[in-house]
């Protein structure tokens, strides 16, 4: 039998990734503008700490994917979309580790050493050095519009299949919704 | 005749100065000396340091109990390793460089402790207000330098350092470790 659908521990893996990335986005995206003042530095702390949860929960998730491959799209999907959906998965995951990566260079680059949850601290990826955190700031809100668009791509897809093509390519991942029959 | 008189007159003034020794004093080696702080924000370090500070000291190791030292701070010379913190420390609400240029450490007395170690208990102005300290610290003779190293906490609420909504120490800790090398050089 074909497997229709995502395990249930990638199902799992999945939203709740994707949770924490949009809080952290929305987190990131505010606090960037807001005036200094504890709120920022707590809301600065949680940024970081869900980042590095992101991190985390990234390479456990792509570790089991590697065991359970997943499940096969539709015949009914030309080949190109096929290919697409392939690079958007593919530049999802490499998203999901570079933005991270390069928060915490660029924390690290700021001369602040990030610790996770406020108990356990990571090493520094690099020295402080102020010309090299601009750079990765830049660096950090590029991959993260990127992202954006990526996402957009990805969420607009999911829809296009259940609402209009109305296949299971969205129920793999949200079992409750698949059609019968 | 005159001329004489006063090469003969410094001469005696110049023994007579060597002769009190510590009287000279001396005076600090800013390229060889650092002062740095660190506090923690969330569970994290941040670390400062001060650009200019000088210091008139009289430091003896064989002559403890008479020996003092006064640190000059030029608070506007602190550094942040990102300059809008460095900015944002300088702002009325945490060191108000502007309203107090300046912190000054005196000492009252040096005392030895076992171990070859000491101890200096003195006044820190900061921000206008004074309090009395004590720090351990070491002191090592490296030829005619004299090398002071030591560190102490502060709290900097004490000092009504980040004041309004920053006097909230669950973001930034109230616990500040000052940590100090000064390398003396004796005065010519």
């Amino acid at each position: 039998m074909v497997t229709t659908r995502y395990t249930r521990t990638a199902i799992g893996l999945h939203w709740l990734i994707a949770v924490l990335i949009i809080v952290a986005f929305a987190l990131g995206w505010t606090m960037a503008d807001m005036e200094n003042s504890p709120r920022k530095l707590r809301w600065i702390s949680w940024h970081k700490w869900l980042g590095i949860t992101v991190l985390g929960l990234t390479a456990v998730r792509l570790l089991w994917r590697l065991g359970h491959p997943a499940p096969a799209l539709p015949a009914s999907v030309p080949l190109w979309q096929q290919k697409a959906a392939e690079g958007v998965h593919f530049l999802l995951y490499g998203l999901m580790f570079a933005i991270p990566l390069s928060g915490w260079l660029f924390s690290s680059a700021r001369g602040f050493s990030v610790v996770y949850l406020g108990i356990l601290p990571l090493p520094d990826l690099i020295g402080a050095n102020e010309e090299l955190g601009d750079w990765l700031h830049t660096v950090h809100i590029g991959l993260n519009y990127t992202l954006l668009a990526v996402f957009g791509a990805h969420v607009g897809a999911a829809l296009k299949h259940h609402f209009i093509e109305r296949d299971d390519v969205l129920a793999r991942m949200v079992p409750w919704l698949e059609r019968k029959g | 005749m005159l001329k004489r008189w006063l090469w003969q007159s410094a001469a005696v003034l110049g023994f007579g100065l060597a002769a009190l020794g510590v009287q000279a004093g001396q005076a600090l080696a800013p390229e060889q000396s650092e002062i740095t702080f660190v506090g923690k924000q969330m569970g994290a370090s941040a670390q400062g340091r001060f650009q200019k500070f000088t210091a008139d000291a009289a430091l003896d190791p064989a002559a403890i109990d008479k020996s003092r030292i006064r640190v000059v701070i030029d608070m506007n010379s602190v550094a942040l390793p990102a300059s809008d913190f460095t900015t944002e420390v300088k702002r009325k609400r945490w060191f108000d460089t502007a309203g107090f240029p300046e912190a000054t450490f005196e000492s009252k007395q040096f005392r030895k402790l076992d171990g070859g170690a000491y101890q200096v208990d003195g006044i820190l102005t900061l921000k206008g207000v004074s309090r009395d300290i004590s720090a351990p610290l070491s002191l090592k003779t490296e030829g005619s330098d004299l090398l002071a190293e030591g560190q102490f906490e502060i709290k900097r609420l004490d000092f009504n350092v980040g004041d309004g909504q920053w006097a909230d120490t669950d973001t930034v800790a109230n616990e500040v470790q000052i940590k100090f090398k000064l390398r003396l050089k004796p005065r010519p």
